[in-house]
């Protein structure tokens, strides 16, 4: 579907094989290379809001989904986490920690779908609205059980034990972070690539068109909003393990601000771009948290100047400075984008 | 008891009435330029807090009129040299940049109120003359309260009408700025108005966002008629819920004849999540019903209660 010219040159091609050993090499030696351990917590609370942001980019950067509410999914997903390792705690189930995220993920996906299902009815814009009000409704209701409305706190280290991970030291919660990290990326990376992820590519570029050729669009959105609260529950769980709780502030607006910001300016565009926004975004919020009161003000003030001036983000300004050889059309991966050739965007209309 | 009627579905009517105007305006904006503004309640905000410092000033009456000219004009600009913009060009921007674009300035303008005012509820001045209770079907109700409903009254069967039907509402819906400056000014005028009828504070966008969407949603997308409905339903389903006293679980311990809820009627060991949730009263359910009503209303009616066309 690329035009001849822009067929990636062997070297390129290299490149992008050797990226993801390379990524996990810098990962794994990333605690080693640092001069305390206390940096760690902070990369951990950077890999779940990375998981988190992906699942969100399968919404807006891949089905053109604007979701206000997607914490709904990180907030279950974390209470959900920290419930099912007291339980285990307390029953002996030989359950260990690193299932723990599966366990929030698979609950996720099954609220998910129910919710995708029920609120991508009417069209992406009664679906804004609805994932907020759905995110408030469960807020509400988490407040009003005593039990769990002032969070629930757990242990990551009193669970079965194999081969010895006790999870009690945090280079350990650091590379079950850095082992789920690349598994959810891996898997949302190869969703992208799948029939059904260019059937959600075609109803976010054009709704009108892919209905006329055949494409029924509610059950892809609704499958779109289920992966995307998989993965979100996954990162929720992830930031249970990492905190030791869940809190009721998971579900808030804030929480699902987060994600958006972190899409956006990091570049719905291209794949990595929610990694590296949301790598930023964290690292923006703990270092202004400290020094100043308008830390959110700030992170508002850039996503709406990304929004506005840069709307690829901060991928599609590297990809702007890419050698020609490497280059793609970025149809595959996001809205359509000034720095496409000519010749495709021609192909494409005809 | 017939205090408590009086005075709840004034109030009801009242917190309708603000809603509908909120809504009308999203939707009037909504209609023309196919872009759901998700900055109005902080327009609505914006006026509460615009119109606080007039009023300080120079009093209430003064306040409902300059602070929605300020908000609606600000708007007419963001809308004229900045959203215009964005939505023009699709093509490089995506389909969602305007939502984009109206949630982040939302977002700022709920952070500068925060760092500008701070947390705590203002007191806002009730106009001179109103600060008395008035007695309405023998029933004493603060009379600015009675102005309010009738200012939200006024507004929607009088000036309402004439913004959408007629001459002025078609030389008005003609321009995407213009809309978009009634739209928002009309949110500024309900955040004077509800200044000192409800609360004023920096939370207070983050609260209404949610139920100006059920009331859109429920509605119907685009409908005026369907958010005028919609916005009764909401402001007074909650109070009469509020007057239920009964528990979740004795409504399905009522239920246990219907075979499949059988199970549901046990009573829960006592002390369990469960058992929270079975404990739990209609009437301390109050708060979330409208966002219930919206699901509700998706799964049976999708497109709203009434349907104006297909988005």
């Amino acid at each position: 579907m690329s035009p001849t010219g822009n067929e990636p040159k062997p070297a390129a091609l290299l490149l992008r094989m050797l990226m993801w050993p390379a990524v996990l090499a810098v990962l794994l030696a990333l605690p080693h290379v640092l001069p305390s351990e206390s940096a760690l917590p902070l990369l951990c609370l950077m890999g779940s809001t990375v998981v988190f942001a992906l699942s969100y980019n399968v919404l807006l950067g891949q089905t053109g989904l604007l979701s206000l509410g997607h914490a709904v999914f990180y907030g279950v997903g974390s209470f959900i986490a920290a419930h099912t390792m007291n339980v285990a705690i307390k029953t002996g189930w030989p359950l260990p920690l690193p299932a723990i995220p599966l366990v929030a993920g698979l609950a996720c996906w099954a609220l998910a779908l129910t919710v995708g299902w029920i609120s991508t009815r009417a069209g992406s814009a009664v679906f804004a609205m609805a994932s907020l009000v759905i995110c408030e409704l469960l807020a509400g209701l988490i407040w009003l059980l005593p039990s769990i409305s002032g969070g629930i706190i757990t242990s990551r280290s009193q669970l079965f034990v194999i081969n010895g991970w006790r999870f009690e030291r945090p280079i350990e919660v650091y590379y079950l972070m850095v082992a789920w990290c690349l598994l959810s990326a891996l898997l949302l990376y190869g969703l992208t690539r799948t029939p059904f992820g260019r059937l959600c590519n075609a109803v976010r570029d054009n709704p009108e068109r892919a209905e006329l050729v055949g494409i029924n669009l509610h059950p892809v959105r609704a499958l779109a909003v289920g992966f995307a609260g998989l993965f979100a529950g996954v990162a929720g769980g992830l930031a249970t393990i990492n905190l030791e709780m869940a809190q009721a502030a998971s579900f808030s607006a804030y929480q699902s601000a987060l994600a958006l910001f972190a899409v956006v300016i990091g570049g719905s565009g291209h794949f990595l771009g929610p990694v590296m926004g949301a790598c930023l975004v964290v690292a923006l919020q703990v270092g202004l948290s400290g020094v100043t009161d308008a830390g959110l003000l700030i992170l508002g003030v850039l996503f709406l100047a990304v929004a506005v001036f840069q709307p690829t983000g901060i991928a599609g300004m590297i990809m702007r400075f890419r050698p020609v050889g490497a280059r793609r059309p970025l149809v595959a991966d996001g809205p359509p984008s000034s720095s496409q050739p000519a010749p495709a965007r021609a192909g494409a209309t005809t | 008891v017939q205090d408590l009627i009086v005075t709840s579905s004034l109030n009801g009517l009242l917190h309708g009435m603000l809603l509908f105007l909120l809504a009308a305006g999203l939707t009037l904006i909504y209609r023309l330029s196919g872009t759901l503004n998700l900055t109005h309640a902080g327009c609505y905000m914006l006026g509460a807090f615009a119109g606080y410092e007039i009023n300080r000033r120079y009093g209430f009456w003064h306040a409902l009129w300059l602070s929605p000219l300020l908000i609606g004009g600000v708007a007419t600009a963001v809308e004229r040299h900045g959203m215009h913009r964005v939505r023009a060009s699709a093509r490089a921007y995506g389909p969602n940049a305007d939502l984009l674009v109206t949630f982040g300035l939302g977002f700022v303008i709920t952070e500068v109120v925060r760092i500008g005012w701070g947390r705590a509820p203002l007191t806002v001045g009730v106009p001179t003359g109103l600060d008395l209770p008035v007695t309405v079907l023998g029933t004493s109700y603060p009379a600015h309260r009675l102005a309010a409903l009738g200012l939200a009254l006024f507004i929607g069967c009088v000036l309402l009408p004439l913004l959408t039907c007629g001459r002025v509402g078609r030389m008005l819906q003609a321009s995407v700025p213009a809309t978009f400056g009634v739209g928002c000014g009309l949110a500024a005028v309900v955040g004077v108005i509800a200044g000192p009828a409800l609360a004023t504070d920096a939370n207070m966008a983050g609260l209404i966002l949610p139920i100006l969407f059920v009331v859109v949603v429920v509605g119907g997308l685009g409908s005026l008629a369907g958010a005028l409905v919609a916005s009764l339903l909401v402001a007074l389903i909650p109070i009469v819920a509020a007057t239920i006293d009964v528990s979740i679980g004795s409504v399905l311990a009522r239920l246990s004849w219907v075979p499949g809820l059988r199970l549901l009627s046990f009573p829960p060991t006592a002390g369990s999540m469960l058992d929270e949730i079975w404990r739990l009263t209609v009437a301390q359910l109050a708060p979330v019903v409208p966002f219930l009503l919206l699901v509700l209303v998706l799964i049976i009616r999708p497109h709203g209660l009434i349907v104006r066309r297909a988005p």
